[in-house]
């Protein structure tokens, strides 16, 4: 486009796969994930120029990302159910693969389990823990006190180790 | 010593795998476009009016006292002052009344420093057309009865100043803004903000602005040449595809432009006045494009432009049709929903009303009055981009509480009727439809059925999109515009009788 704002372009092309990766953590599909981070620098783009002397671009678009998912998870319940079932096992017999799978099958389960906490709730574990961000940053960015994103990631964190527990997942 | 958690932490820090492959910069580049189009229309809604808030006026010592600045257009723009005066009083500002009028054209925020001795500026940021938007409906949302909590933490104070077409301001004095980052809240469409401590400056409501003048583009305006043996029925007025206004009488041998500017992220819309001359969609500032204000024209029949009516500021105004008798005006505007505004014609009296359609529709192109000066028909549809089309709608003007009524023409025929027309005043009707199986035709139907009363005319070419339809007063010609190229229907054919055209009627 004409007005396509400096360096813009290049900026989605070099941060587009991150960027996926983060809005997959904080939704249920690629397909989502992808409307998520479209949404984001569909919103950023008419300020692009000021969010780049500001400095920190890559601030700027998580934050808009984060309100955007926080947002979409008031608008509407998007009908995400954990699976009741478990993947099928490994036999077990090779000591390796089997805790080589366990580690797959928490993994699994994790992401699995995710989309199910709180928009919140996820957003705080995937800032903090996907992201890295530091507490006080994850707290900046939603806009709370570290001490609601400490009780939120331990609050999502014993949800998922119950669920892992209660699938019988070794932790 | 590890914990359970860290098998779960650890699997949080693993990534989800690799997206598939996706041209995300261009899917962006589509919705900004689309969402250009809707967020001129988000602060529309009420803006025609003016807005009453909790106000108390601001002293002029505390007004902007800056430099002009002038905007792209020329006008004068709103400015910052170099310092700002502390608040004269301690405690929540007094309480009044005022107003907001609701149709700025462009916005700037200024932020100063208040622990600096003299209010020392710190920032100025022109709003763009979302930012105006938003800060528009925060002041909107604000009421008498709000507390206008004071925020004694915060060391800054902005003023927010709304600029007007003539040049007039309305400064809003801030305490502080709330929310994620303050003023990055304030701006940004997708975060919540809250603004406290608010006090509106001395309310001035802009008069109707002068037309703008336009340099006339060096390359030659359209001709039009008339079939042999079809007279044309009266003067026309024209857009070409440059965007320009051009007025063609038969009897002159060049066309004329008019010094009106087209609406730049278009379509700027013609419609005729059956008293006499056109009515037409412009903008007074080109240059603000996305977000150019619209405004009303009435175009006489020697040329002169005359504005009235609202300014259609952040609102895409897609259908405009004046009533038979030339008393009324509708007008079609794109707003959370879509609305038709029916309002008198300048010289006219009469009372305005608006009616919105549901959720099912975000668009109403093709506004026709029918013969009885009451009944206004029209296409509406959800507009994602691939354009809308369907059976038409009838709505009763005569009645304000009237709902929409959907005609009972057939469905699943694999056409969509993407332009309708009442033709002159013996209650004749014709529809452009493009059909799956043959194409794009015009054909005259029973308003109400859509049975065939004539052959089908076809066009060449498909996929232009929803062409205007503007038949001559008697209905014996119509203008249709249909892939750069001017149609006369005519004779029971359609003949090609201009090229780089977007729209074209006839004078009443």
């Amino acid at each position: 486009m004409a007005d396509d704002p400096d360096g813009f372009h290049a900026y989605v092309v070099a941060r587009q796969g991150d960027l996926l990766r983060l809005a997959r953590m904080l939704t249920t599909d690629w397909a989502s994930a992808q409307d998520l981070v479209q949404i984001s620098l569909e919103r950023v783009w008419p300020r692009w120029n000021r969010v780049v002397r500001d400095g920190d671009p890559d601030a700027y678009v998580r934050r808009v990302l984060v309100n955007a998912h926080l947002k979409s998870g008031r608008r509407r319940w998007r009908g995400e159910l954990p699976f009741a079932e478990l993947p099928e096992r490994a036999a077990g017999d090779a000591f390796e693969a089997a805790d080589a799978f366990e580690a797959a099958d928490v993994r699994h389960v994790v992401h699995e389990l995710l989309p199910s906490l709180p928009p919140r709730q996820r957003a705080v574990l995937v800032l903090r823990f996907y992201a890295d961000l530091t507490e006080a940053a994850t707290a900046e960015l939603l806009s709370c006190s570290v001490g609601t994103v400490k009780s939120q990631a331990a609050k999502g964190l014993r949800k998922l180790r119950d669920e892992c527990e209660r699938r019988e997942v070794r932790l | 010593m590890t914990s359970p958690d860290d098998d779960i932490i650890a699997a949080l820090r693993e990534s989800p795998g690799n997206p598939p492959p996706t041209d995300l910069y261009g899917k962006v580049s589509a919705g900004v476009r689309r969402r250009r189009r809707r967020h001129r229309a988000v602060a529309s809604a009420g803006m025609a009016a003016c807005m009453a808030v909790a106000i108390a006026v601001v002293p002029m010592a505390l007004r902007d006292r800056g430099p002009a600045q002038a905007p792209p257009s020329g006008l004068a723009a709103p400015s910052c002052a170099a310092t700002l005066e502390p608040r004269p009083s301690a405690g929540p500002p007094p309480t009044g009344s005022g107003f907001v009028p609701g149709t700025p054209n462009s916005a700037v925020l200024c932020e100063y420093d208040q622990t600096a001795p003299s209010g020392r500026l710190m920032r100025r940021v022109d709003l763009d057309a979302d930012e105006l938007a938003k800060t528009l409906r925060i002041v909107r949302s604000l009421t008498p009865t709000n507390k206008l909590p004071s925020c004694p933490e915060r060391p800054t104070l902005d003023l927010l100043t709304f600029g007007y077409l003539d040049g007039a301001t309305v400064t809003l004095r801030i305490g502080c803004i709330v929310g994620q980052g303050d003023l990055v809240a304030l701006l940004d469409p997708s975060l919540d903000a809250e603004i406290r401590n608010l006090l509106v400056g001395v309310p001035t409501v802009p008069p109707p602005s002068a037309l703008t003048s336009r340099t006339p583009s060096p390359s030659p305006l359209p001709s039009i040449s008339m079939p042999p043996g079809v007279t044309a029925s009266g003067p026309m007025l024209l857009l070409d595809d440059q965007q320009r206004f051009a007025f063609i009488d038969p009897s002159f041998s060049t066309p004329r432009l008019l010094s009106l500017a087209a609406i730049p992220s278009g379509p700027s819309l013609i419609a005729s006045n059956p008293a006499g001359g056109w009515v037409v969609t412009y903008t007074p500032d080109p240059v603000a494009s996305p977000g150019a204000p619209i405004r009303l024209a009435l175009i006489d029949a020697s040329g002169k432009a005359t504005p009235f009516g609202p300014t259609y500021q952040n609102a895409y105004v897609t259908g405009l049709a004046v009533s038979p008798d030339g008393t009324m005006l509708a007008v079609a505007f794109m707003d959370t929903t879509a609305s038709i505004l029916v309002t008198p014609m300048p010289g006219h009296s009469g009372s305005a009303a608006t009616w919105r359609v549901g959720d099912a529709a975000n668009e109403i192109i093709s506004l026709s009055w029918a013969p009885d000066d009451k009944r206004l028909t029209y296409l509406a549809g959800l507009q994602t981009g691939a354009g809308i089309g369907g059976a038409p709608s009838t709505l009763d003007t005569s009645n304000p509480r009237w709902a929409p009524t959907t005609s009972t023409w057939p469905t699943n025929t694999g056409c969509d009727e993407t332009a309708v027309s009442w033709l002159g005043t013996d209650g004749g009707f014709a529809v452009v439809e493009e059909c799956a199986s043959t194409g794009v035709a015009y054909r005259r139907a029973d308003a109400t059925t859509g049975a065939s009363l004539s052959p089908t005319i076809a066009l060449p070419r498909v996929g232009c999109g929803m062409p205007p339809m503007h038949p001559s007063g008697d209905g014996s010609n119509v203008l249709i515009p249909w892939c750069g190229t001017l149609y006369l229907i005519s004779d029971g054919a359609a003949t090609p009788i201009g090229q780089h055209v977007v729209d074209a009627a006839w004078g009443g």
